[in-house]
């Protein structure tokens, strides 16, 4: 297979992440190569359901081989920023509710894909969210793969997940709390991110026991924005949002549109 | 009318609650037990019932050989939780397929009760097992691994089959919540986790058991964290089913169950996994009671006597056919007579149908019926003394749980 090496990304620990063109994938895509693969089951079933997605807010996936030696993928290169981008007081996001909003909504429709399929991203952070050139959508990465592939990304006695953005019930290692919900709190911790341009917890344990800081840097958002982001940001997984659905009716009640179907 | 739901929860004496149902027109639907109804007698249920109704798959021993549990082929070739963990993914397909076909109104997965399989060797063995599973690390406890049994051996199975087959109907998870979930906040909220993550789960089949000196409920706590464990359950906007429950449903449903069960005999109206071994289980035939529905109680029927000659019973018995049919002359109490059991079942209905829709108004309305049941004992003290069982001993540790659970509810 003729393949031309454009870029490769910094290196860690055993993975090696590179921007290639192969003619046989249409142009530019993503190689990734792990050696050493853990939790091959799981891994190889949320590639397939990425695969099998067909979604605009997940790369494609043209080819993975995942056994015990080796995990190789190929996946579409999106061509755009990613969210760390857009966080300060010169972004869009930045004390605009409307638009923290219209990308949340975004990525809960995008993440509903694979709720839906009792699979859970476990990484959600600005790092791994694209926005793309071409129609501005947010693309979610490494689905899956994350924990093996992200430098920054850490496991924590057995839970994958990135230190301030991850639920109470990731940092704390209470993985029969762990589920859909804690990509609800993650999301929680981006979208507050996006507007206040700063975290809403310190660590950890901030994180599990004070609530909210909604008056941050001067800045007052709306009861109704407050409130979503409050429901996303509960300590306990079952008190945050039932599913994606409920989510986009609290969004639409602000910004309009339709619920999801 | 309110929209709680009531569900006959059948049993031995299943015609009887057929029988009110097609007479007095009470309760919403049926829950089906295999263990006492043979699959010529589901045949025999109108289809229209059904609709109405679901099945119980009662997994809870895993050890069932009664004839009509086993013309259902569910657990025909299973033991024990070794049988069953190697059979499981067929086990899965029978009971959703079976479900699936019967025009029930939902699908029920089962859920087994790992107390009752604590003492057997297979048991330990695959409690070791996950232990040691490579993605389960060692710092799990035991409510850890009670949590990755269950979802190992019935959750993984069920909904993995469900959704494969998109199967449309709505699904309920049966859940026992037993006195360890109420003391226990790890395996409370691992459970509530557990549900409300699972997109596949419409609404929980809930099977109250709490172990009881006396036949009410009394224990405080245990109140309080089920009302706010089906509260939560709500919030999630899940359906919640109580079965196996008596008057103390009326709790439950401040706290928004969507339906309570009425059954016949004690051992329909209260929980224990024994029934469902293979284990001798002989309930002791109890002395006989009836329902007052202003006592909210059952009373042993020798105290009726002596309201009657002191006050006037209708104060304090529902007037239904059936109640009068006991106050006939020469009327032979004895458990297994209906009469009791239709009246309990025609009079509680009544008591909860006529509960508002709002649940604010709901608490008000159940805090009153405590309030008036107190004041009734208390009328009645002049001259009846009540056994344990007949006391209203519950009423004041009923009133407290509720208000308890409200103000929790209210932070």
């Amino acid at each position: 297979m003729n393949e031309q090496i454009i870029k490769v990304f910094p290196e860690s620990g055993q993975k090696v992440v590179s921007l290639v063109r192969n003619e046989h994938y249409g142009g530019l895509c993503i190689k990734k190569v792990q050696k050493d693969v853990s939790f091959i089951a799981r891994i190889k079933k949320e590639v397939n359901i990425q695969k099998a997605l067909d979604c605009i807010y997940f790369p494609k996936i043209y080819y993975a081989k995942i056994d015990e030696n080796e995990c190789l993928i190929y996946e579409e290169y999106i061509d755009g920023n990613d969210l760390t981008k857009y966080i300060g007081k010169h972004s869009k996001f930045y004390n605009n509710e409307t638009e923290c909003l219209k990308i949340l909504k975004e990525l809960v429709i995008g993440l509903s894909f694979v709720w839906n399929q009792n699979v859970v991203h476990r990484d959600i952070k600005p790092a791994n969210i694209i926005i793309r050139n071409s129609n501005q959508k947010p693309v979610i990465l490494d689905l899956g793969i994350a924990k093996n592939l992200n430098s920054d990304s850490v496991t924590q006695g057995g839970m994958w997940g990135t230190p301030g953005y991850s639920s109470p019930e990731q940092s704390f290692n209470k993985r029969n709390l762990f589920g859909k919900k804690s990509d609800m709190f993650s999301l929680g911790v981006v979208i507050y991110e996006l507007f206040y341009s700063e975290r809403p917890f310190k660590d950890a344990y901030e994180a599990a026991m004070l609530p909210c800081d909604f008056f941050k840097n001067n800045l007052q958002p709306s009861e109704s924005f407050q409130k979503i982001l409050t429901k996303l940001l509960e300590k306990m997984p079952y008190n945050r949002y039932k599913n994606a659905d409920l989510i986009i009716q609290d969004i639409n009640q602000i910004i309009g549109g339709d619920n999801l179907e | 009318m309110n929209n709680i739901k009531i569900y006959h929860q059948c049993g031995f004496r299943y015609q009887w609650n057929i029988e009110v149902h097609k007479m007095n027109e009470v309760g919403d639907g049926f829950i089906i037990s295999p263990l006492d109804m043979n699959m010529d007698i589901l045949k025999k249920i109108d289809d229209q019932d059904l609709e109405n109704s679901f099945l119980d798959p009662q997994f809870y021993a895993l050890n069932i050989y009664r004839d009509s549990y086993l013309s259902y082929k569910f657990l025909d070739e299973v033991d024990n939780i070794y049988d069953y963990n190697l059979q499981k993914n067929g086990i899965a397909k029978k009971c959703i397929d079976f479900q699936n076909k019967v025009s029930f109104k939902y699908i029920t997965i089962p859920t087994i009760d790992f107390d009752l399989l604590a003492l057997e060797e297979s048991y330990s063995e695959l409690y070791d097992d996950i232990k040691s599973d490579s993605d389960v690390s060692s710092y799990f406890d035991s409510n850890s691994i009670k949590i990755s049994l269950l979802n190992k051996l019935i959750l993984d199975p069920f909904t993995n089959y469900i959704t494969q087959n998109n199967i449309k109907k709505p699904i309920l998870f049966t859940i026992v919540f037993n006195d360890e979930m109420a003391k226990n906040s790890d395996l409370f909220n691992s459970m509530l986790a557990t549900v409300t993550n699972n997109e596949t789960i419409n609404g929980i089949y809930l099977l109250p058991q709490n172990n009881r000196t006396f036949k009410r409920i009394s224990d405080i706590n245990f109140l309080v964290k089920i009302m706010e464990f089906i509260h939560i359950l709500r919030e999630n906007d899940l359906e919640v089913i109580v079965g196996y429950s008596d008057i103390e449903c009326l709790l439950y449903t401040v706290a928004g169950a969507t339906a309570i069960p009425i059954g016949v005999y004690e051992n329909l109206r209260k929980y224990d996994g024994l029934k469902f071994s293979n284990n001798d289980y002989s309930g002791r035939g109890p002395n006989p009671r009836i329902f007052s529905s202003i006592l909210l109680q059952w009373i042993e029927y020798p105290y009726l006597s002596v309201i009657k000659e002191n006050s006037d019973l209708s104060k304090y018995f529902e007037q239904n056919d059936y109640f009068l049919e006991t106050q006939e002359k020469d009327y032979n109490w004895h458990f297994s007579k209906p009469q009791c059991y239709k009246h309990y079942m025609v009079s509680f209905s009544r008591i909860i149908k006529n509960l508002s829709n709002d649940l604010e108004e709901r608490y008000q309305q159940v805090d009153k019926l405590l309030e008036q049941a107190n004041n009734a004992f208390r009328e009645l003290s002049d001259f009846v003394f009540f056994d344990d069982n007949s006391s209203g001993d519950h009423i004041n540790k009923w009133r407290t749980a509720l208000k308890s659970y409200y103000n929790s509810i209210k932070k």
